[in-house]
């Protein structure tokens, strides 16, 4: 029982997955990679943390105090789970890194292999937590001095390159309107804002847009047309005062305008229960995600969770003939595995069950991504329904920070259609306050 | 691997930890922040503010204190890159 690939075939002809796997095995284009010294096959373009879990290496690094095993859980660029060292740059997240010809990837802070981690004894002396603050100040000078090196030697974040990279010169943008966010909402304010002939950028960390529709199993491939200056495959890194720092393939653009419209749509979040971080626990984005690549995570799957993705993800894999427990209002009480999971607890309707599975689907309801909005002012609340926080915006998307709004799900949660409309309705908010204030 | 249940995955803090950090007063995000460290890791908070806030509101019965600002950058970002933003990196350096 093992992570796998899968094809079309496999698939009921005609399904809208079948027909995205049809898509990628038309110009599926074979490459070997390198993991710690061991050849990988893969497809050119897939995000390496994929081609590795199709080999069946879901364990890439381990944890900074306990050394703990780590794998890929969220797969969009969200949690520490896929760093890797690739070639001599350390710290890549493996899920946004596409799969070429000779790529080299070793584990980080794992001694020797992230496989086997002769440190994970740690996670043992420390049953509970290891207060490594208090260690440090409670003891006098001497042993802080000797915890600190002991920290640093246990807690790398991988090995720095051999030779100094240089400098990458920036480049300068400026616009009317920086749009972040390339799914329903912002594809819908960028065509708004050009009707209302304002220029705009857009920009998002996936390599094309879509946004959360990309991951859908459930939905045809589609490419939709973007008719506005975009940059994909680039991340809006921080943003202040009126400029924002975009970075993409180790380049910043330094962009400067107007209004900052912020469509971030929302993250995954997997709960709190023992073994939360197993490797194999993965949230049901990621799991539909290697999906629409053509990779089974596992052959024995818990999915738990009220999400739509769970239940999309559910239909796939009984289609799939794959065995699933589905448990949509059940929650996890524990995962277990030594460096896998193996096994999970589901409290569900009063009642407590143990399932053996090989992967644990997590959907929960997903949260707003406020970070960038945050960070550019916009102030945050509470959703008490949903337990998260959430920028704060009027009818219009407008933040209390002059320029700055947010538009579609990391609003609240919207149907797809709802997504599209907000992304008009703040774009006309944005043109206005801009005519306004000429 | 043990039992723990993981708030914070980047930087390794376990429920248990920011329950002590509860019973020793620090009832806000802030400072269990400062307490324990959570959200100063890889993610800046993108995992486990979420779940921190929950267990804060969970314990106290009310609506958690706002988070602290997400810092930058939002992902790793290559020093090199970073270089180019001082006195000589730019193309519109005059």
């Amino acid at each position: 029982m093992a992570p796998r690939r899968i094809d079309a075939r496999e698939l009921p002809a005609g399904s809208a997955l079948a027909r995205r796997l049809a898509q990628i095995e038309k110009v599926a284009r074979a490459v070997t990679l390198e993991h710690d010294g061991t050849p990988v096959e893969a497809r050119a373009g897939e995000p390496v943390a994929l081609s590795l879990a199709a080999a069946g290496r879901l364990t890439l690094a381990r944890s900074p105090k306990y050394h703990r095993p780590r794998g890929a859980a969220c797969l969009r660029g969200d949690c520490d789970g896929c760093l890797v060292r690739a070639g001599d740059q350390p710290g890549v997240m493996a899920c946004r890194l596409a799969a070429d010809s000779g790529m080299k990837l070793t584990s980080q802070n794992a001694f020797p292999t992230a496989g086997f981690d002769v440190f994970a004894v740690t996670d043992w002396f420390f049953p509970k937590h290891l207060d490594h603050h208090r260690l440090m100040v409670d003891f006098g000078d001497a042993v802080n001095r000797t915890m600190q090196v002991f920290a640093r030697r246990m807690a790398g974040s991988g090995t720095l390159p051999e030779l100094p990279t240089g400098v990458v010169p920036h480049r300068t943008r400026d616009v009317d309107v920086l749009v972040v966010g390339a799914g329903r909402a912002g594809l819908a304010a960028v065509e708004t804002l050009a009707r209302e002939g304002l220029s705009a950028l857009l920009v998002d960390e996936e390599p094309a847009p879509g946004g959360a529709q990309r991951d859908r199993v459930d939905l045809a491939p589609e490419r939709p047309t973007v008719s506005v200056d975009a940059m994909f495959d680039a991340t809006a890194a921080a943003t202040y005062a009126n400029e924002t720092l975009v970075v993409q393939h180790g380049a910043i653009t330094r962009v400067t305008c107007r209004a900052r419209l912020f469509a971030t749509g929302t993250r995954d979040v997997i709960p709190a229960f023992a073994r939360n971080d197993l490797p194999g626990v993965v949230t049901a984005r990621a799991f539909a995600r290697a999906l629409t690549w053509g990779v089974l995570l596992g052959e024995r799957v818990v999915i738990v969770g009220p999400a739509a993705t769970g239940a999309r993800v559910n239909e796939v894999l009984r289609a799939l003939g794959v065995k699933t427990v589905y448990a949509p209002d059940g929650e996890v009480v524990e995962a277990h595995g030594a460096t896998a999971v193996r096994k999970v607890t589901v409290r569900e309707k009063g009642a407590t069950a143990e399932h053996r599975c090989d992967v644990l689907v997590c959907a929960d309801e997903p949260v707003p991504a406020y970070e960038l909005a945050g960070q550019a002012g916009a102030g945050l609340a509470w959703d008490h329904d949903r337990r998260c926080f959430a920028p704060r915006s009027d009818d219009e998307g407008a933040t209390e920070r002059d320029g700055v709004y947010v538009a579609g799900t990391v609003r609240r949660r919207m149907s797809d259609e709802q997504r599209s409309d907000d992304g008009v309705r703040v774009a006309r908010r944005i043109a206005r306050d801009l005519r306004g204030s000429r | 691997m043990t039992a723990k249940v993981m708030l914070c995955r980047c930087e390794d803090v376990t429920l248990d930890e920011v329950d002590e950090a509860i019973a020793l007063g620090h009832t806000d995000i802030e400072s269990v922040k400062r307490y324990t460290g959570f959200g100063t890791g890889w993610c800046q908070g993108k995992q486990c503010v979420t779940l921190c806030a929950r267990v804060l509101a969970e314990r106290t019965g009310e609506a958690p204190t706002l988070p602290f600002t997400p810092r930058p950058p939002v992902h790793p970002v290559p020093l090199g890159a970073l270089a180019s933003l001082g006195a000589h990196g730019g193309d519109d350096d005059a």
